[in-house]
């Protein structure tokens, strides 16, 4: 289990950082895939019903999962550079295209009928206080 | 190097200890070395922890038979005595288990409260102390339109007290807190305290009378251990100290 979990966070940390880049970023998603698909996988050897923190991560682990995907789709769709979101290929802040929240959701039942869907992007507009917008100059 | 670990299971009753060994990296504290025990060698070990920088104050536990919080005590200060606090007796310093001081460091769960799992107590009756001496702010006056000011000399002294995480290690190294199933305790008494000084609450003597009895100032022996253990550099017994002169003054004592 927490074998698992160290793969997730070095493969989030390789591949979705700071520094983005497209190509990278769909094969970090590929492999993102490949490793959830092994999720179901991990079991427990902790059997107490009195504070089993082993369990607590576990169930926590598969909740990471599907933020690291959803966070993996969020990124790759938007082509721009927004603060800690910096892209290489499109070093530029897109605020025609993407001055927008992200919203990610699953769509219907997950396969075999468990929890899960097809994952959907929309986006939604920014409200927008007292402030105007502009680039950073720092 | 090696950790001694206390194990209890509330659903069996049964307690033991196990030990563990490891190589600690430069600057590992007690909750590392818990986490890589649970993540690497048994995931059955139960213990609190959350911010893991000393503001939470969830990883109270007692080290060397001494209470602190595992997120700040570092592994390597502890074989060999570096760090060690002198403290009058309280139930957590009977020898429970033989171990080595120059090779082993001893983790168990904190004393004076029940036991759950393993380094995980029940923190009920520590929060019901708590809300006994009712730790929200009373203000003294309608709210003000814009910010209520503190008086800059009031600070320091008030500090002292805000400064409380309420990780219950005080309570946990208490002789008091100990033997008497009532006294509120240095934790809870400390809060009363620094709400009684507050400036911009009513000066009144409510809040000071609020814990006269042996359940509250009264109740402590002035063993200093809470001041000693305190990750925070709170002094409990020294507002525990003033109270009672204050309360002497008003010839208020309890009978
Ligand atoms: S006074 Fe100190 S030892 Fe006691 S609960 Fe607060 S922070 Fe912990
Ligand atoms: S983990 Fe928060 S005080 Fe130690």
């Amino acid at each position: 289990m927490h074998g698992l979990r160290d793969e997730l966070k070095k493969l989030m940390f390789e591949y979705f950082g700071v520094f983005r880049e497209g190509k990278k970023m769909e094969e970090g998603l590929e492999k993102l895939l490949e490793l959830k698909a092994r999720y179901p996988e991990v079991y427990i050897d902790n059997k107490s019903a009195v504070f089993n923190q082993a369990l607590s991560y576990a169930l926590e682990l598969g909740g990471l999962f599907d933020i690291a995907e959803a966070v993996a789709r969020g990124a790759i769709a938007r082509k721009e550079s927004r603060g800690s979101h910096a892209r290489t290929d499109y070093s530029d802040r897109d605020d025609e295209n993407f001055l927008v929240h992200t919203i990610y959701r699953l769509e219907g039942p997950g396969a075999e009928g468990k929890p899960g869907g097809k994952p959907v992007l929309e986006y939604l507009p920014v409200r927008l206080g007292k402030f105007p917008v502009k680039e950073r100059a720092y | 190097m090696k950790l001694k670990v206390f194990r209890y299971d509330r659903e069996s009753g049964d307690s033991r200890y196990d030990t563990f060994e490891l190589d600690p990296s430069p600057g590992m504290t007690v909750l590392s070395a818990l986490f890589k025990i649970q993540e690497e060698m048994d995931d059955s070990l139960a213990f609190r922890y959350s911010c893991r920088g000393a503001v939470c104050g969830s990883c109270g536990v007692l080290i060397n038979k001494v209470p602190r919080l595992a997120c700040r005590t570092r592994v390597e200060s502890l074989p060999g005595g570096e760090g060690q606090v002198k403290l009058r007796h309280f139930p957590g310093m009977e020898e429970t288990v033989s171990w080595d001081p120059k090779e082993e460091v001893l983790v168990e769960s904190l004393p004076n409260l029940v036991k759950i799992k393993d380094l995980v107590v029940d923190m009920d009756k520590f929060f019901e102390f708590y809300r006994a001496v009712e730790p929200t702010f009373k203000p003294a006056s309608e709210a003000p339109e814009k910010e209520r000011l503190m008086d800059p000399k009031a600070v320091s002294e008030l500090e002292q007290y805000t400064n409380c995480v309420l990780c219950a290690s005080c309570v946990g190294s208490c002789p008091i807190s100990g033997k008497e199933e009532e006294f509120l305790g240095p934790a809870a008494l400390a809060k009363l305290y620094r709400f009684h000084i507050d400036p911009r609450e009513a000066e009144d003597d409510s809040r000071l009378l609020l814990a006269n009895d042996k359940s509250g100032w009264w109740g402590c022996e002035f063993n200093a251990n809470c001041k000693a253990v305190c990750p925070k550099g709170v002094p409990p017994i020294l507002g525990i100290g003033k109270a009672r002169k204050e309360i002497q003054k008003l010839g208020k004592e309890p009978k």
